[in-house]
């Protein structure tokens, strides 16, 4: 699979957003569109864990986004839940053969997330949501490369 | 009586009596002179009773003859506390060794007589100072004998201290301890060295009743004529400690789990007031006056919703805060209060609001504590409620009966899912995706619920949410008892 490529000729990745404050997945799409995440493909936002498993699973069969990126606080089924679900399911279907990288993108840097996000082995990054956006695209795009 | 004889007998550093068979006193020596105050001429030849206090002066010369029928070396008195009695009628402490004495005049008793008064009152002393201690004090001898107990032991462990008087110290002690406690005395015993007892485990004292009660235990070794050993036993009730350590490791928890949500979900908002600021500016850059717009009115409602959080958090940490007086609840008026503040909300919804009211006896209680409860109660319902049911309903019902007084808050609403039920009270929980709410208001609830000794407990499906609250009615409690 060749893919998208940008502007410079490099190949972008997809990559799905999940997080239950749509202001940041509208900060996301501004983002992209300003090209501040130039290897940043196509996006699937989610608005919370069960939406996210719910796309994977729908979606298995044809193209998982190449990325994840997830925040832990959230109604209905928080990070934890979700990662916990994804590991379950990954283990079940076949389809899942290529493993999508996962990091968890949080605003929290308590010592207790920090440890409990270690505990997850499918955990690949762990980012902080800082006041400053221009960082945050940097680091999601050296992720995507 | 020889000169040799005599004068053994005068420089003996010991009172010393020598009586014959008649109770008559045949000689003394100066050291007893001094010690009952009397001239040699005032008692020489007279009845050894002088020298004994009144109760037991008549059944003195008894005690004499009995003595003289079984002439052996011995001690009086056998355990019992003896007085001698001064010239100046005072009695005083004695111990008193008889020795026989047969001599060309006949049989003899000679009476050793050593005072007693310093060791009595400092063993008085020591008596009193135990029993005035405001800990429980008992001293144990070296087989685990209890020997002596104070009053404080007496409270502690709800016995009388003759109960406890010659009984084996594992009386006090919890039974599954009981078979281990004897080698505990006597390792302490071996090498007696003042200190606590079971440093790093939880002691428990035994209520003549068998309930336990936490203590602690401090441990002082008593040497007694140098051979024998007593162990000194100071013992704290710890109950109250206890408690209010528990306590404090409960809100300490409270605490750090309260900062740590506190730090996430005032930061959050912060983050993307920032990042938004930072499209707006971008905006600008590019002459998108519109979007910029846009998003400064965002940053506007996140920091209006952030104001709100913050409110709240400072009204939570207020819910412990001083104590309003109990007064009748108004339920009309919270019902009335509450129809007007939510009137748009569910006129928008298209929600009734109903009061089925029962109780026969108003509720007395915290009144601004139950209002902030039922506000939050009533604005979940209608928060909650069921935009594709066209009958949405929220109804505030109230009935009584002797002991308690009961509210339900229910409502057709979606319900809380199943799966999160167990959480419900707690902090900073939110269920459902795309409704506001800062996660607080249920962890509030119960709080206050609890503040004003109720109880509260819920039942929620899909079709809907009923809490149910119960407030104790103490005062028609006592009423019924007088």
């Amino acid at each position: 699979m060749l893919g998208v490529q940008n502007k410079r000729g490099e190949i972008m990745k997809s990559a799905m957003f999940i997080d239950d404050d749509e202001h940041y997945h509208y900060v996301i799409k501004k983002l992209k569109q300003r090209n501040k995440i130039p290897h940043l493909g196509d996006v699937i936002p989610a608005l919370n864990g069960r939406e996210a498993l719910e796309y994977l699973l729908k979606h298995m069969e044809e193209e998982l986004p190449d990325a994840i990126f997830i925040d832990i606080n959230m109604p209905v089924m928080n990070g934890f839940e979700f990662l916990e679900k994804f590991k379950q399911e990954r283990e079940k279907h076949t389809q899942f053969k290529t493993i999508i990288p996962i990091a968890v993108i949080t605003s929290s840097t308590s010592d207790r997330d920090k440890n409990e996000i270690e505990r997850h082995s499918i955990v690949d990054e762990y980012l902080v949501k800082d006041v400053d956006i221009n960082e945050l695209a940097n680091k999601i795009d050296k992720l995507l490369v | 009586m020889s000169e040799i004889f005599r004068k053994i007998f005068e420089s003996s550093p010991v009172a010393k009596i020598l009586v014959n068979v008649d109770s008559k006193i045949k000689f003394i020596n100066t050291f007893a002179l001094k010690l009952f105050g009397y001239h040699y001429e005032e008692l020489i030849g007279q009845d050894i009773s002088i020298l004994v206090p009144k109760e037991i002066k008549e059944k003195h010369p008894e005690l004499v003859k009995n003595f003289f029928e079984v002439p052996l070396p011995r001690k009086m008195g056998r355990g019992r506390i003896l007085f001698g009695l001064k010239k100046d009628g005072k009695s005083f402490p004695v111990e008193v060794g008889l020795t026989p004495i047969e001599t060309d005049d006949g049989l003899f008793v000679m009476s050793s007589i050593i005072d007693l008064t310093q060791q009595y009152f400092a063993e008085e002393r020591f008596r009193s100072a135990v029993e005035s201690a405001p800990n429980g004090m008992l001293m144990i001898d070296a087989k685990g004998k209890i020997m002596l107990v104070n009053r404080q032991i007496e409270i502690l462990f709800e016995y009388d201290r003759k109960e406890l008087l010659g009984q084996q110290i594992e009386i006090l002690v919890p039974d599954d301890f009981k078979k281990h406690h004897p080698k505990f005395v006597k390792t302490f015993i071996t090498s007696p060295e003042p200190r606590s007892m079971g440093i790093g485990r939880e002691l428990f004292g035994k209520k003549k009743k068998g309930t336990l009660f936490p203590v602690e235990i401090g441990l002082q070794p008593l040497h007694e004529n140098n051979d024998e050993i007593y162990v000194l036993a100071s013992i704290v009730d710890i109950t109250k400690r206890r408690n209010a350590e528990n306590e404090i490791e409960e809100k300490s928890e409270e605490l750090k789990e309260f900062a740590y949500r506190t730090s996430h979900d005032l930061k959050a908002p912060l983050v993307t007031i920032s990042s938004i600021l930072k499209c707006a500016e971008e905006d600008m850059k590019e002459g998108d006056y519109d979007e910029a717009m846009s998003n400064i009115t965002k940053v506007r409602q996140i920091s209006s919703n952030l104001q709100s959080l913050v409110h709240t958090i400072l009204f939570l940490t207020k819910a412990d805060l001083g104590e309003e007086d109990q007064t009748l609840f108004d339920f009309e008026k919270i019902y009335e209060q509450l129809s007007l503040n939510y009137k748009s909300q569910l006129e928008a919804g298209n929600i009734k609001f109903i009061n089925h009211y029962l109780h026969r006896k108003p509720l007395k209680t915290h009144c601004s504590r139950l209002s902030q409860v039922l506000d939050n109660l009533i604005s979940n319902a209608i928060k909650f409620s069921n935009s594709n049911n066209s009958n949405s309903c929220v109804q505030i019902t109230t009935y009584d009966d002797l002991e308690w007084f009961y509210i339900q808050i229910k409502d057709n609403g979606i319900g809380i899912p199943s799966d999160k039920q167990s959480e419900v009270f707690s902090m900073f929980k939110r269920f459902h995706q795309g409704i506001d709410g800062h996660g607080i208001g249920l962890y509030m609830v119960r709080k206050f619920v609890i503040k004003l000794n109720g109880e509260i407990s819920f039942e929620s499906n899909e079709n809907g949410t009923c809490f149910f609250l119960k407030f104790p009615k103490l005062e028609n409690k006592v009423n019924l008892l007088s």
